[in-house]
């Protein structure tokens, strides 16, 4: 079996050459057989010349290189996210103040000591009261966006703390369900994946089998951890993936597939891709980051329940999580995933409670909008390159625990000929080893779709192109016969080739592309600020209004 | 009085951090010993059995098969010896892959599928001491860097953490004698 992918890198070109005369020969009803050529090599029909070869480094040098990137994205990452927490806890903090003031009156209702109930009242009485009046006069003493760069004219003697101290409830709050939701992330593992994909322990009678069980032992030696679990998926498709958050309770699963269709050193490589990446805690990252936007998920789903009844069902099974110790782990995930999808329905309740709650939903509405453009434009581009740069110091620990950067550039080439990811992991396609590479645009068709955050969904696959890592190989001492030939031209090439007309064209282009380009993002960017800054003011005087009105109560 | 307190506080917890540190590489390096032995004994446990599935074959190879069986006893009486044992285990890889070479010379054996699962087995262990050895080394590398450099040698040096050697396969025809790969220094 899979007598299309036993092609080398050597005699790759040549037999690209020949399949392409056959197809110019019989015309167009082989159409398919070069079109699946052409994948084959995963290159156009232009042809460049040789691809220019990277400088040489060593796998200690790159591993070091990616966890420095890795730290700096990660940074970004967090950034980011502390902006969009406190874009919701502008809205969550002065509702959680709210409703511990009405714990208070009910509390002072029912005989407790009314020194402690007023004490305390009246201090979120002072917060509230100071906070008001540091925005009020934000916004009096500049006349909107500009008095945020100037604190120090905003009278009273106030400063921008003043503004801040309101909303450390809420960011508390927010902090504490990630946590939470990261423990149950955690605790769960990955069952779901596994039960999707079908995968099942491996047959000691079987040869094939056997060597596979025997190659992840002898790799976790190379890497010294415990032996991770190995599990078979019947699939066709050949591609493997490690599942599990610590190397005490890691899987790998393995297609069939690739058991056929790979030789022994190709298995060790992509085996050692796979531990590797529990090694260097890829999959502790991604639920860390799946967590967080299911703790924004969860304080959506809450400050919806006035007016959504779906938002009560992902609340309840929320919290039947938390309380329920003898939940599996599967209804544990099924439960996470209704407050992720909660976050984007009924954007525009148009229910009677809907409209009656009016200025409420129309800050929600806002806060929604604005947490998908977040998401979606600016977030999506730290969080895709963080994945891309933990592939490749997957690539470069694989090379250090097998020093065989020959077998893994093979292994990769072979894995990204092959049809992609096995049936039910559509969904994780960016876990396995080597995720089908899509072009920009192009959106997989996933059965959850419903999911906040599906990773599938971004506009660009979150695994590094198939060239790119293999280039990164050669860099490390594969072969240089592995380097795919060159899509496009020199510049230089191009330069030389150009007429007169035709450069003066190309350089109006190039021009009218900067000025464009430069000015767009930068009104797009300017707008999104705007746009928050409008919607955490919003949220800030609702929130704070409804919080004195607790009070007066 | 109380800066002086807290800066020799951050002192101590300092040395208890670099101490640990230290320890733990230690314990680490100590583990990937372990292992490669742990690997080399199930070599010899293997050996019977696979000297039984290619009995039947390789009649004619009769000096190799005994060679191997005595080997192997010599290996597996050496015990803790570790001197020793490194010369023996290196005599036994080479029997070994003349071994392997002949299985996968002969036909008749390449469709025995017990020899072939044997045959995966010796492979597999060959390549489980060749990582073992590959994180040992690794291991000593990290520990060794760790004990030498600023400052972390003068808690070393107090504490008699002492360099240890890398495990490497003797080459009997450059050093003339076996070198002693006394690893793990007993503090």
């Amino acid at each position: 079996m899979g007598h299309s992918l036993e092609i080398e890198g050597d005699d790759a070109p040549t037999l690209l050459g020949s399949i392409r005369g056959a197809v110019d020969s019989t015309g167009d009803s082989s159409q398919t057989t070069g079109s699946a050529a052409a994948n084959v090599v995963g290159e156009s029909q232009a042809d460049f010349g040789p691809a220019s070869v990277p400088r040489r480094s060593t796998f200690y040098a790159e591993q070091r290189h990616h966890r420095r990137e890795n730290w700096r994205l990660s940074a970004v990452c967090l950034v980011i996210a502390i902006i969009v927490g406190f874009m919701l806890s502008a809205i969550l903090s002065p509702l959680l103040l709210a409703m511990v003031v009405c714990v208070l009156k009910t509390a002072n209702h029912f005989g407790c000591p009314p020194s402690i109930c007023a004490e305390a009242t009246h201090r979120i009485d002072l917060l509230a009261r100071h906070a008001i009046q540091f925005y009020v006069s934000l916004i009096d003493a500049g006349h909107g966006a500009g008095a945020v760069m100037r604190p120090q004219k905003i009278s009273n003697g106030q400063s921008a703390f003043d503004g801040l101290l309101p909303l450390i409830p809420g960011m508390v709050a927010m902090a504490l369900s990630w946590l939470v939701l990261r423990a149950i992330q955690f605790g769960a593992g990955m069952v779901d994946l596994i039960a999707a994909v079908g995968a099942r322990p491996t047959r000691p009678d079987n040869l094939q089998e056997r060597r596979l069980a025997n190659i992840v032992e002898e790799i976790a030696l190379a890497a010294g951890i415990p032996t991770p679990r190995v599990m078979i998926i019947d699939a066709v498709d050949a591609n493997a993936v490690a599942v599990g958050m610590s190397d005490r309770s890691a899987s790998v699963l393995v297609t069939s597939g690739l058991v056929d269709v790979l030789n022994r050193e190709e298995t060790e490589a992509v085996v050692a891709h796979a531990v590797a990446s529990i090694v260097n805690g890829d999959l502790t990252v991604m639920q860390s980051l799946i967590a967080m936007f299911q703790s924004f998920g969860l304080a959506h789903a809450i400050l919806d329940l006035p007016v959504r009844l779906s938002a009560w069902r992902a609340f309840g099974s929320f919290c039947r999580t938390i309380m329920d110790r003898h939940l599996s782990p599967a209804s544990r995930l099924d439960a996470l995933k209704g407050i992720e999808g909660s976050l984007f329905r009924g954007t525009f309740p148009v229910t009677p409670t809907g409209i009656l709650l009016l200025p409420f939903t129309y800050v929600m509405a806002f806060q929604k909008m604005i947490l998908m453009i977040w998401i979606n434009l600016i977030f999506c581009w730290p969080l895709g390159l963080l994945w891309r740069t933990r592939r490749y110091l997957a690539d470069s620990s694989a090379v250090a625990l097998t020093r065989n950067p020959d077998a893994l550039a093979s292994a990769l080439r072979r894995l990204g000929t092959s049809a992609g990811v096995p049936r039910g992991g559509e969904n994780r396609a960016y876990l396995f080893v080597c995720e089908p590479h899509r072009q920009i645009g192009d959106t997989v068709q996933s059965s959850a779709s419903d999911d906040l955050w599906n990773p599938n969904a971004m506009p660009f696959s979150l695994n590094p192109p198939i060239e790119r890592r293999l280039r990164r190989l050669v860099a490390l001492g594969a072969a240089e016969s592995w380097l795919p030939p060159r899509r496009t031209p020199h510049l230089r090439e191009v330069v030389r080739n150009l007429s007169l007309a035709s450069a003066l064209k190309a350089l109006a282009l190039v021009v009218a592309f900067i000025v464009v380009g430069t000015m767009g993002s930068l009104f797009g960017v300017l707008g999104v600020f705007a746009f928050t800054y409008l919607t955490t003011g919003m949220s800030l005087l609702l929130g704070f209004g409804l919080l004195n009105l607790v009070l007066r109560m | 009085m109380t800066t002086p307190m807290v800066v020799l506080l951050v002192v101590v917890l300092f040395i208890a951090w670099m101490y640990n540190r230290l320890m733990r590489l230690r314990n680490r390096m100590r583990a990937a010993w372990s292992q490669i032995d742990v690997q080399l004994r199930r070599r010899q446990d293997l050996i019977p059995n696979l000297l039984a599935s290619v009995q039947g074959f390789m009649a004619h190879e009769r000096m190799l098969l005994q060679r191997i069986a005595e080997t192997r006893a010599q290996a597996v009486s050496a015990g803790g010896d570790v001197a020793r044992r490194v010369g023996i285990e290196s005599n036994l890889d080479a029997s070994l892959v003349s071994l392997v070479a002949l299985v996968q010379a002969a036909p008749d054996i390449r469709a025995d599928h017990n020899a072939l699962m044997l045959q995966e087995e010796l492979r597999s262990t060959e390549s489980r001491i060749a990582f073992a050895r590959q994180h040992y080394n690794e291991c000593v590398a990290d520990y060794n860097t760790a004990i030498a450099c600023v400052p972390a040698n003068v808690v070393s040096t107090i504490c008699a953490f002492k360099p240890a050697i890398q495990f490497f396969t003797p080459d009997f025809s450059v050093t003339g004698k076996a070198p002693v790969p006394m690893p793990i220094s007993r503090t």
